[in-house]
């Protein structure tokens, strides 16, 4: 595209010349980086072909009965059944790890290295649908049992508008900062200011009322972590060429889709809502020190908002960092040996267990490693038809249902192969996730950036155990599948230009400024036709039964 | 014994040739003594940087004073904990950076480390005086270590006393470790209050600001090498249970305020926080479950037992739906405003 004279005027910046430039930066900036459409809100595309949907055609809703989730494979070591149990065992010690609960110094919890900012206390409780290790729970943790002001902390914002008692789990991220430059980073909900074991501490919150007011506050809830190790485990070139096969019809549907790229190694990442994290032990270390402030080996430093002043910082500065780390010294108190928990006699020696030798982190990675998929019950007519329906409309071309895990070369010490948990290679699995990012318009976009996923793009959410869980797309903005559904839609049909005019409430001014070479046009959701092939194609039955068959997943 | 004499002539030789002050001038330490005066009148109890800021302000006026830096140091190691001693340490690396090659400014930073990386403090002290055997505070410095139990090394403390004595026969010695803050009396006295039917909101805040001050105790120690890891685990073990002694109290001081929905989301926490002691060494999960157990039994019954919710409880009823695209046209309400486009029927949440 050749560059374009834009006449755009800033709104907020209007008598300020030096703002407007710094405005005008930041839409360069983001123009560059990627393609990202903000809509107004409560319009409604006049132009968009979608069908109403049928009021006889229901979500079934979260499916009950049991979790089929939440514990590991059977079979982890299949080459003997001594070997198998210890990696039971240790699966076992990662699950506790992973339950842990921090407070500030570890007086209080067992845990330590909560804050100074934080989402919540612990990995379990925001994963936890339907079981651990799962989704957003019923009861959001950020409030129950007063949680915002637990051991007397003192949190005064009003998070009304983000969380509530019923509602998913969230963190909140800010598109740009008070200067317009682009921020992307998470804001947590919640500072240890006030907390017994946070003496002197005084941190305030972040200003989330001015950022929802200002269009700068975006969600992002909890993912599923079930079934995570194989992911790991599949190689690039499994991703790739399943990817690839499936270019043609992909292409027919309007489907195009990249993957993200580490700007390390140059490899695919494939965690998070954007694929922008290379491992578990990468998601993990991140997360870590996100949600909870748990400084770690991998992320070794505190968190304070940018512009905390370093008197404020110093107050609320409790531990050395990383607060996470290797233990050379045994810390756990109790173990487990046959699957059966004995207090440890190694406590407080430089023995143990790999679990209880290894940091916080790295027991996460291994936890959502070796958790097993959840197990699907598709099995009536209408479900086993939908199953069928989600092909053919092409909802499979980018929610994949097969993948194969790598298979090793057979050179390992454990009975020929390698790696250390052997029952796991060659394994195939049913994410319904090509991993890969597609963008998804003005509906889903949330204006973040993270390494080569645009403002719009997102990895496609693996769908399996989509059938208990609660809250749907990456903010929860809903437990219907249907909006979920729809939702992949864009048909406003608006590109870049109107985008960003809505995106910092840009006017035409007389300012004219070049952009330069601009990436390529896009226009709307990569699934329009899917969604379309969804509401026109298929009788109210037919989308029944595959909202039926969503709901075995 | 040689090498000592020699560093003593020589040091005596330099400090005869270039006389350096082996404590403050009597100017100073009257500035010392009305900073004390102001920093101890600083009420806040974990206002350590307040309580520094007197010594700060003397230290900016006299920058090249070394008592000035040293007793700014000292103020911050007498009241501060992990964040404050680690922005000492890198005000004085700052410091380091902006003097390149000047002794006194190794020195600073390298004391920084006294009491925290101490054995990092004493191969770098070693390493300055080995290049300038004449910096005579690196002798004190070094005594002090040698002088706390933790490195105790009375050979050397003794070596590098005489070393400093040497140069400075009236030099002043630190003591260290400082002090640390003596245990709250504030959760006993939040009981007794208790017993005496005393105003609810201030026993609660009683106990908040106790476990505070026994956090900040603990803090003072945690944050230094002066002691053991065993120590540091006793203490933490001791502070645990003013916990499990402070929450009973808040408890009850909640049902006599007329608080219950208080008294039981705390009661609530104490029951996980009491499965959590599992296999704690020690009586740790009995006692907690004891306490519980009481507080139950004082408890009218369905009161303090956690109300446990269905998994499906937030299915109940429509959830907000608070906020599907803030800045979009899903803007953030606290109403349900995502609705898809108006003309698709979307079903109520499941039931």
């Amino acid at each position: 595209m050749s560059p374009k004279n834009l006449q755009h005027y800033c709104k907020k910046t209007r008598s300020n010349g030096l703002a407007a430039w710094a405005a005008l930066f930041v839409l360069s900036a983001t123009i560059m980086s990627a393609q990202f459409v903000r809509r107004v809100p409560g319009a409604v595309p006049a132009s968009s072909p979608l069908k109403p949907i049928s009021s006889s055609v229901t979500d079934p809703g979260p499916r009950g009965g049991p979790p089929g989730a939440g514990g590991t494979f059977t079979l982890l070591d299949n080459t003997n059944s001594a070997a198998n149990q210890s990696d039971h065992d240790f699966f076992a010690e990662t699950l506790l790890r992973f339950q842990e609960v921090d407070s500030v110094s570890g007086t209080i919890e067992s845990g330590s290295g909560l804050g100074p900012n934080f989402n919540l206390n612990s990995c379990a409780g925001c994963h936890a649908q339907p079981a651990i290790g799962g989704s957003s729970p019923a009861t959001n943790p950020q409030l129950a049992n007063n949680f915002p002001h637990l051991d007397g902390a003192t949190n005064p914002a009003d998070l009304s508008q983000v969380i509530s008692a019923t509602g998913p789990v969230r963190e909140v991220r800010f598109i740009y900062n008070t200067n317009y430059s682009l921020d992307g980073g998470v804001k947590n909900l919640f500072t240890i200011a006030g907390r017994t074991d946070a003496p002197g501490c005084n941190l305030a919150q972040p200003n989330f009322d001015a950022a929802l007011a200002d269009y700068n506050a975006i969600f992002r809830i909890p993912i599923a972590l079930f079934g995570d190790g194989l992911v790991e485990l599949t190689s690039d070139e499994a991703l790739e060429a399943s990817f690839n096969a499936t270019a043609s019809q992909r292409a027919q549907l309007g489907i195009a889709g990249a993957f993200n790229y580490s700007g390390n190694d140059g490899t695919i990442t494939r965690f998070g809502w954007k694929a922008q994290n290379k491992s578990l032990l990468m998601f993990a270390g991140e997360a870590y020190n996100v949600e909870q402030g748990v400084s770690n080996e991998l992320f070794e430093n505190e968190r304070f908002l940018p512009g905390t002043n370093s008197t404020i910082a110093a107050n609320c500065t409790f531990n050395g960092t990383p607060e996470d780390s290797t233990n050379i010294i045994n810390p756990q108190a109790s173990t487990i040996v046959g699957g059966v928990t004995k207090p440890n006699p190694n406590l407080n020696t430089p023995v143990g267990t790999a679990s209880e030798m290894s940091s916080d982190v790295v027991n996460f990675a291994a936890f959502m490693r070796l958790l097993a998929p959840p197990t699907p019950v598709t099995s009536t007519a209408s479900q086993l038809n939908g199953q069928s329906l989600f092909t053919q409309i092409g909802c499979s071309l980018c929610h994949t249902t097969t993948l194969t895990t790598d298979k090793g070369n057979g050179s390992g010490i454990n009975g020929g192969a390698n790696g250390p948990f052997p029952a796991l290679q060659g394994f195939t699995y049913h994410p319904l996730s090509d991993f890969a990012l597609h963008q998804m318009g003005s509906t889903l976009a949330d204006g973040i950036s993270q390494g080569q996923a645009g403002p719009d793009q997102f990895r496609t959410a693996p769908l399996w155990g989509l059938g208990q869980r609660l809250f749907l797309l990456h903010d929860g903005r809903t437990t219907n599948l249907i909006t979920a559904i729809l939702d992949h839609a864009d048909f406003y049909n608006d590109c870049m230009q109107t985008a960003f005019q809505e995106i910092f409430e840009i006017e035409p001014i007389a300012v004219e400024y070049s952009l330069g070479s601009l990436p390529p046009e896009f226009c709307g959701s990569e699934a329009n036709q899917v969604i379309e092939n969804f509401t026109n194609t298929l009788s109210s039955s037919q989308q029944q039964d595959l909202l039926n068959y969503l709901r075995s997943l | 014994m040689s090498r000592l004499l020699l560093s003593v002539v020589f040091a005596g030789l330099v400090w005869c040739a270039e006389p350096i002050a082996c404590q403050p001038s009597p100017e100073l330490q009257v500035e010392f003594q009305e900073a004390a005066a102001i920093s101890a009148a600083v009420a806040d109890p974990f206002g350590a940087l307040d309580k520094a800021a007197p010594f700060l302000a003397v230290r900016d006026r006299h920058p090249d004073s070394l008592f000035a830096h040293e007793r700014y140091q000292d103020a911050i190691y007498e009241n501060g904990i992990e964040g404050h001693l680690r922005l000492l340490t890198k005000q004085y690396d700052d410091l380091e950076v902006k003097h390149p090659g000047d002794p006194m400014y190794r020195y600073l930073s390298l004391r920084t480390l006294v009491g925290r990386s101490t054995l990092r403090a004493i191969q770098g002290l070693n390493e300055l005086l080995a290049s300038r055997p004449d910096f005579a505070p690196a002798h004190r410095t070094l005594a002090e270590i040698y002088g706390v139990a933790a490195f105790r090394d009375p050979d050397k403390e003794k070596s590098e006393r005489e070393q400093f004595q040497a140069a400075c026969p009236d030099g002043v010695f630190t003591r260290r470790p400082a002090s640390i803050p003596g245990p709250s009396p504030l959760i006993d006295r939040a009981e007794r209050m208790l017993a005496q039917d005393g105003d609810p909101d201030a026993i609660v805040a009683m106990t908040i600001q106790g476990l505070k001050e026994f956090e900040w105790r603990s803090q003072r120690i945690r944050a230094f090498d002066w002691y053991t890891m065993d120590y540091k685990r006793q203490d933490a073990r001791e502070l645990r249970t003013k916990y499990w002694q402070a929450w009973p109290i808040q408890v009850r001081a909640y049902r006599k305020g007329g608080m219950p929905d208080m008294a039981n989301q705390l009661l609530a926490v104490m029951e996980q926080r009491a499965k959590r002691l599992l296999g704690e060494p020690g009586s740790a999960y009995e006692d907690a479950q004891a306490v519980l157990a009481r507080l139950h039994a004082e408890g009218d019954g369905s009161e303090g037992k956690p109300a446990l919710r269905s998994p499906r409880a937030g299915l109940d009823s429509p959830p907000l739906h608070l906020a599907g695209l803030p800045w979009s046209r899903h803007k953030a309400t606290n109403s349900e405003t995502f609705a898809s486009p108006t003309h698709m029927t979307v079903s109520a949440p499941p039931q």
